[in-house]
């Protein structure tokens, strides 16, 4: 399982983007918080089986995780997006909340501040 | 003469940037790209779903280039394109953000309407690259438009009949694209077929500089007036020639083979250099079939409109003189629908 980086990001967002430092962290900083909103919405729609929202909270992440070069993750989001379209299963459950622990290192040294697991 | 003053507290040295509107219900995508897009020189207007694209749109109406996400609330991406396309009065250059595996939205959206397309993540280089292209399409259409406002200048400049360039398009546009289907050896594509009835408009641009008295005299030019009246293909081809120095287009390249040879004869018999046969470049032959029926099946000051079967007569009598014969071959496979354009379009006078 790869292992999300804030290193990973700032380097991709830097090369890929042409981003001055000043500039990469505030777009750290938005996509911090557009992600953790994401990630919110995505658990809360998993965790009530809600295949529709499920979906659509998984293709905003998907988006969102490959603008930060965050590819393999992107791909973990985009299958929940196309799988969870027949019904959410408990693997699905597992999956998001792997995703935020994952990403959660990201969002919080993005947004400098601790979040709480779910 | 006229004198342009112009417009008090306009500085005519500041050009405005390019505007493009950004739809994405994504801050942070929409952060991204709005970065590179002011980095590169355009100004960047920003909407969060289809519905505030639209609102944007109309009181911004210079607005000619969009970059939108599908997936949307309120309107998403497919619901903007067909809105626009279902009323737009100007051409709109419309680009959908998608990720690379789905396939079926970029078909959905191009066959809504929209010009390309954009994987995330949208990366500075291509996202500028992308844009330009779009620019530049649009600025194309603009130059179709300025072409066809010269052409309409020296159309009311010379009086010709109502509607006489609309019907040269479609016959040109006819032969050319039958040439290119039937003659190979012309080594006329489709592409060009097109080009040459887009600018045929522009065949007779050089007559703005005939003198009136020539111009609109209702008999018989004498041999100076004619002399003088011919010189409108080189004033036409020189004037587009240094168009296309500037510019270096190609549909500007076929309009001034149009315009300077259109009155070159098969046998080498014609002007303003006397070329011959294949030597006259094919748009100029096409445009010459075209502007003689013209001339005959409509009326001028001179002389009554003939019947389509006494044009049709005459221009078999030129086959291999004034006329290239594949050229006539070429419309007299399509004679019928020759008929109901000269029907179709018929001048108002």
């Amino acid at each position: 399982m790869k292992i999300a980086s804030l290193n990973t990001v700032h380097d991709f967002l830097t090369k890929s983007y042409g981003l001055t430092r000043e500039e990469t962290e505030k777009v750290l900083e938005t996509y911090g918080c557009v992600v953790t909103e994401t990630l919110t919405n995505l658990h809360k729609a998993v965790i009530a089986y809600d295949n529709e929202d499920t979906s659509r909270y998984a293709h905003s992440l998907k988006g969102a995780l490959l603008n930060l070069g965050l590819d393999f993750h992107a791909s973990e989001a985009s299958f929940l997006e196309k799988d969870t379209q027949n019904g959410v299963k408990e693997n699905h459950i597992q999956l998001v909340e792997q995703l935020i622990a994952t990403l959660h290192n990201i969002i919080d040294a993005s947004l400098g501040q601790e979040l709480g697991k779910p | 003469m006229m004198h342009f003053t112009p417009q008090q507290g306009r500085d005519l040295k500041k050009i405005a940037p390019l505007q493009v509107l950004l739809v994405d219900d994504d801050a942070a995508q929409r952060m991204l790209l709005t970065m590179t897009l002011e980095r590169a020189g355009y100004e960047v207007l920003e909407a969060e779903n289809g519905q505030e694209a639209l609102d944007v749109c109309k009181s911004n109406p210079d607005i000619r280039l969009i970059i939108t996400d599908l997936s949307m609330p309120v309107m998403d991406g497919f619901e903007l394109i067909k809105a626009i396309r279902a009323d737009q009065v100007r051409y709109m250059y419309l680009i959908v953000l998608t990720s690379t595996e789905d396939k079926q939205s970029v078909i959905r959206a191009l066959s809504l309407g929209a010009d390309d397309f954009l994987c995330k993540p949208a990366l500075p280089e291509e996202l500028k690259l992308r844009t330009m292209s779009g620019f530049r399409m649009l600025q194309m259409e603009s130059t179709e438009e300025l072409v066809f406002s010269m052409a309409k200048l020296s159309e009311y400049r010379s009086e010709e009949t109502g509607c006489h360039l609309e019907r040269v398009q479609h016959y040109t546009r006819l032969l050319a694209v039958d040439l290119s289907e039937t003659c190979p050896e012309l080594h006329l594509s489709s592409a060009q077929a097109d080009e040459i009835s887009r600018v045929s408009p522009l065949h007779d641009i050089g007559k703005v500089a005939i003198s009136d008295a020539i111009l609109h005299k209702p008999g018989r030019l004498t041999r100076e007036e004619f002399e003088e009246m011919k010189k409108h293909t080189l004033i036409g081809g020189e004037l587009l020639h240094d168009i296309y120095e500037k510019t270096r287009s190609h549909s500007i390249q076929i309009a001034f083979e149009i315009a300077k040879f259109h009155h070159e004869h098969f046998n080498g018999n014609g002007y303003p250099e006397g070329l011959k046969g294949d030597d006259i470049p094919i748009a100029a032959r096409i445009m010459s079939l075209a502007d003689i029926y013209d001339a005959l099946t409509n009326k001028r000051s001179y002389k009554k409109a003939m019947s389509h079967d006494e044009a049709k007569e005459i221009i078999l009598v030129e086959r291999g003189k004034q006329l290239d014969p594949r050229v006539i071959d070429s419309f007299l496979r399509q004679e019928e629908v020759w008929q109901t354009i000269a029907d179709q379009f018929i001048a108002v006078s």
